[in-house]
């Protein structure tokens, strides 16, 4: 699904070139669930909002579900994203002026939609994220489990074959944090690949695969065993 | 999509309370404003566009040059003119001609056989073509032969409804002034006068064939002279004014060559002038029948109205984009669900069109609730019908998608274009991008500021000026009084004796023109040696003995008029001399000739009295003379009382047991010579109204964008104090760039509003020096200002804990 080649990504100042990315070659198969791991400033970040095609790549390629994408303008990028990936950000990044409901329907929205549809679906993804009582509720009114839940169930609306996970559990306690990674392994049970960053490593656990970067390198990548849901 | 994005925008506006204040606040005065102003231009468009064909008419004015000089122009013609033309040229369907009788005797009017008679303006004679030229509605009568007859008469149905309640006008008949002259009309026709804005607008009209004045015109064969009759003439369908026009030299050459040589005019030149454009278009033309607007003060209104609106949509635009922050986190979210920079964009335009739609629909509420005070400001007399048609409706919707275009486009394409990792990161960084902007915009506010405080206080200076201007003559506590008809003139004796008895009138003497009055009569005058190639225009004015005395206009030389003077005696001023080049100590006895035809008058100088202001401050002071007048207009009562009902109310007694059927008639000089200056006293008390609003949201503005600056600069403020930093240099550290801003402001606006308000007092012949003070004081005001909206904010941030700021980071 994701193949990327020698990927470089550098950030330039007036005197300073950092490269954040450097030589990357990272393959991920459909169904996978693949947590990337790392020191602070190691290119996590940079590489998940690469593979999210939030931002481009400086050099190299990077094909996902076999469309090269490196070079692509932001309108195109858009286009692609769009009902393909959805995102789960540790801060939520939930919309304070929209309701829990509302937050949940914004991407269906610019799917373009019919209502009737969209309140079907939008419905079924709270009822199953235990969220649904809370739906006319504004985010601040929320506990953050609770949100991390909206936004969960906001990335999985469009039924995305890709979820990508900026630590989704850096903003909580264990135990809400346990529940939403109990959440993932579930939709990857159904088939939806996974790449995760994350300081935790009894989230990793939870991937199939994980993957260390060090200074913008892949320094090593480890196998996991099937980890069963902790409840 | 589009129910989404409405919902947001409400949301986004009810939760920033200070913005949305501030930006509805600001959008809703500028559309309030400029809806004002629209309704007051458009009061002031569509004069005679109601006449049928009414491009196709035109009014003659003229232009007589002596020495090479334009010497004098009119919005009237000599008598013959008119029809000479429609003779002359087949392109011309129909003449009429129109004189304004209020000038030459009083027009007192009264219904047969009732006590009651009034003085009316805009009373005209007029020929039997007039209505085949100009297009009234009649309600009574028959307007094809209404004015065919001598001693007709049609009134406006405002004034029958006066004199004759209920009861049809029709066939009445009505005395026309009084005593020997007083005449007896017929009623031949009533108009609707609501019918549409003119610049005639008349009361009403007298055929041309009415003994007197009419009979005169009719018979007047000169085309020199005796410019002051308004003539009109109607092209054919398709015929070219402008053709026309260029055959006019030619005309007057034939026809009034001899007549002209014999005034002593060089030339003399016709104009066509349309009459729609009369109303905006002739400002500068002397002797318009009837009072008219300039284009000019429409224009610069509309300026004033479109810089008030643009001072809302700067705001809008700061506020906006200062606030981006604080939407970031929203704009990455939705670009990482899937939203496009187009469909962002359409959501932020969308969010500033929602606004001006809003503001649109308060401004028209509350427009409607200033208008009492709008008429006041403008001496209109606008209802909310004016507000509620189609024009002004479209116009206003236009402006309100206008503005919400304006002022959302740049913010729509900043905001769109954040990117959402950065957005999602930290929205603090998006600020450096469009601060430059921003500056830009902050510093225009400020132009616009100081530019009008300055323009306002000049105006106000100018009005003070030509209010407080010694005129030559003390026109405090004067009174005049309308004598009205031979009757009375004749009891002028009399009268003045009484008066004298009332406490509390100190002289008393006659005159033909009240000051301020305009002086439609003149003279060609040359000295003995001279002849009448030579002729200068000297204004007349008939006065009684004393008159100087009553105005205190103080004589140079000479004497005032005596019992045995007659009118060959004469009184000048000193622009007179000038004009001859007399020398004062010579002035006395010397001759001053006047020709009509093959005779010659001489008039001797019996006294020279100072230059005052008989016209206008705008006009220089023209040479006058005065001479010895038996049936003067006006009775003038110089006054000194503190109760002057009480007065007023002993001179109407003694009047009315003296003089009948006349109404005791009076008006006070000073108020009189005020009117004057009544457009700029208008456009004054526009401006400054104006400008406290623009200067009011730009105050706003400031205050809005210094509290998201202090906002944004709080962590910084928390760094610095907790490096030690002082609350004064904090202080310092936020306003420093502000007061920066007014500097580059100050040096901008000042030459753009020398420039401006220079052109306006070249209007003015008399007016004030633009003094560097006032440049100085609008540049401190916009300083002052600027201080106490970023100082409050300023301090307030700098007195907070930073131990908060630093943790919310």
């Amino acid at each position: 699904m994701i193949q990327i080649q020698n990927l470089k990504k550098s950030f330039r100042t007036e005197e300073v070139e950092t490269l954040a990315l450097n030589n990357v070659n990272l393959n991920i198969k459909e169904g996978e669930f693949v947590a990337i791991m790392g020191p602070s400033g190691c290119g996590k970040s940079t590489l998940l909002n690469i593979v999210g095609m939030l931002d481009n790549p400086t050099e190299g390629s990077y094909k996902f579900a076999s469309h090269e994408v490196a070079g692509l303008k932001e309108s195109q990028r858009t286009q692609l994203r769009k009902g393909n990936l959805g995102f789960v950000f540790q801060s939520f990044n939930l919309i304070d002026e929209l309701t829990v409901y509302e937050n949940v329907e914004l991407p269906l929205i610019y799917l373009k939609m019919k209502k009737t549809e969209r309140r079907e679906r939008v419905m079924k993804v709270l009822e199953r994220m235990k969220i649904a009582h809370r739906e006319k509720h504004f985010p601040q009114q929320l506990s953050g489990g609770q949100q991390q839940r909206v936004a969960i169930s906001r990335a999985v609306v469009t039924k995305p074959k890709l979820i990508l996970a900026d630590e989704p559990t850096g903003n909580l306690d264990s135990k809400n944090g346990i529940e939403v990674m109990n959440l993932l392994t579930e939709l990857n049970q159904e088939n939806t690949t996974i790449v995760m960053v994350t300081h935790s490593d009894r989230d990793s656990h939870y991937a199939h695969r994980v993957v260390n970067l060090f200074d913008g390198q892949i320094v090593t990548e480890s196998q996991n065993k099937p980890f069963e849901a902790q409840v | 999509m589009f129910k989404n994005q409405l919902k947001v925008a409400w949301r986004a506006i009810t939760k920033n309370k200070l913005q949305t204040f501030i930006n509805l606040f600001g959008l809703t005065l500028g559309t309030v404003s400029c809806l004002a102003i629209l309704l007051y231009v458009f009061a002031q468009l569509g004069y005679d566009e109601h006449h049928e064909n009414a491009a196709s008419i035109h009014r003659v004015e003229t232009i007589i040059e002596r020495d090479g000089k334009e010497n004098f122009d009119t919005g009237a013609a000599s008598p013959p003119i008119a029809f000479a033309l429609k003779e002359d040229f087949p392109e011309i369907e129909e003449a009429t001609r129109v004189v304004l009788t209020d000038v030459f005797y009083s027009n007192l009017i009264s219904a047969a056989g009732s006590e009651d008679s009034y003085y009316e303006p805009r009373a005209y004679i007029a020929d039997a073509t007039f209505f085949n030229v100009f297009s009234y509605t009649f309600l009574e009568g028959n307007k094809e032969i209404a004015l065919n007859e001598p001693n007709a008469l049609v009134l406006s149905s405002y004034l029958a409804k006066k004199m004759f309640g209920k009861e049809n006008a029709l066939g009445k008949a009505v005395i026309w002034g009084s005593g020997e002259n007083s005449q007896t009309l017929t009623v031949k026709g009533v108009f609707d006068e609501t019918n549409e804005k003119s610049h005639l607008n008349p009361n009403y009209i007298v055929s041309m064939s009415t003994p007197g004045m009419g009979t005169f015109v009719q018979n007047f064969q000169n085309f020199a002279t005796n410019n002051f009759v308004y003539s009109y003439v109607k092209l054919v369908p398709n015929g070219n004014a402008q053709k026309l026009q260029q055959k006019l030299p030619g005309f007057i050459q034939d026809r009034g060559a001899k007549d002209l040589s014999n005034a002593g005019m060089d030339s003399k030149i016709l104009q066509l002038k349309k009459v729609s454009d009369i109303h905006l278009y002739s400002a500068g033309r002397k002797n318009q029948i009837h009072e008219v607007s300039n284009v000019k003060y429409l224009y610069f209104l509309l300026t004033l109205a479109f810089i008030i609106q643009l001072v809302a949509c700067v705001n809008f635009i700061n506020l906006s984009t200062a606030s981006a922050s604080k939407r970031a986190k929203e704009i990455g979210v939705r670009k990482v669900v899937g939203a496009g920079k187009k469909s962002l964009m359409w959501q932020f335009l969308g969010e500033s069109l929602l606004l001006s739609v809003f503001t649109i629909v308060l401004s028209v509420p509350i427009t409607i609730l200033l208008l009492p005070l709008l008429n006041k400001l403008t001496q209109a007399s606008l209802t909310y019908q004016d507000l509620l048609n189609w024009e002004i409706g479209g116009l206003v919707l236009g402006l309100g998608v206008l503005t919400g275009l304006v002022a959302g486009i740049y913010p729509a394409i900043i905001l769109s274009s954040i990117k959402p990792i950065k957005a999602l990161k930290s929205g603090a960084i998006l600020q450096s991008n469009n601060g430059g902007f921003r500056k830009v915009l902050v510093i225009f506010q400020f132009v616009v500021s100081i530019s009008l405080v300055v323009t306002v206080i000049i105006i106000t200076q100018q009005f003070r000026f030509t209010q407080s201007k010694n005129l030559g003559f003390k026109k405090d506590n004067l009174l005049a009084l309308r004598i009205g008809t031979d009757a009375a003139s004749s009891k002028f004796e009399s009268l003045k004796t009484l008066f004298l008895n009332i406490p509390g009138v100190l002289n008393v003497s006659s005159g033909n023109y009240a000051p301020s009055e305009i002086v439609l009569s003149d003279n060609g005058f040359y000295l003995p040696g001279g002849n009448r190639e030579s002729t200068t225009i000297v204004k007349r004015n008939g006065v009684s003995d004393g008159y100087f005395k009553t105005m205190n206009i103080p004589f140079i030389t000479g004497r005032d008029f005596t019992a045995v003077d007659t009118t060959g005696q004469i009184i000048v001023n000193q622009a007179t001399l000038k004009a001859f080049n007399i020398n004062e100590k010579n002035a006395l006895s010397s001759i001053l000739i006047q020709s009509y035809g093959d005779e010659t008058y001489e008039n001797e100088i019996i006294g020279v009295v100072k230059d005052y202001h008989f016209a206008s401050l705008k006009e220089k002071i023209a040479p006058l003379f005065v001479h010895k007048e038996n049936s003067p207009n006006w009775l003038f009562l110089k006054t000194e009382t503190k109760n002057y009902s009480q007065l007023l109310a002993s001179l109407e007694q003694q009047w009315k047991s003296h003089v009948k059927n006349v109404p005791f008639d009076y008006v006070f000089v000073d108020k009189e010579v005020e009117k004057l200056y009544d457009e700029e006293k208008r456009l004054g008390q526009i401006s400054i109204v104006f400008t406290i609003l623009a200067i009011l949201i730009s105050c706003l503005g400031l205050f809005g964008l210094v509290s998201y600056v202090a906002e944004q600069k709080k962590k910084e403020i928390g760094i610095r104090k907790v490096l030690g930093a002082s609350i004064n240099s904090i202080v310092q550290l936020l306003t420093k760039d502000f007061i920066k801003l007014v500097l580059v402001a100050f040096v901008i606006a000042s030459p753009i509003a020398y420039f401006f308000i220079q052109r306006w007092l070249e209007g003015f012949t008399y007016r004030v020096a633009i003094k560097l003070w006032v440049f100085l004081l609008a540049g401190g005001f916009a300083l002052f200002i600027t201080l106490i909206t970023v100082g409050f904010q300023s301090i307030k941030s700098a007195i907070a804990n930073p131990v908060k700021s630093l943790r919310t980071e």
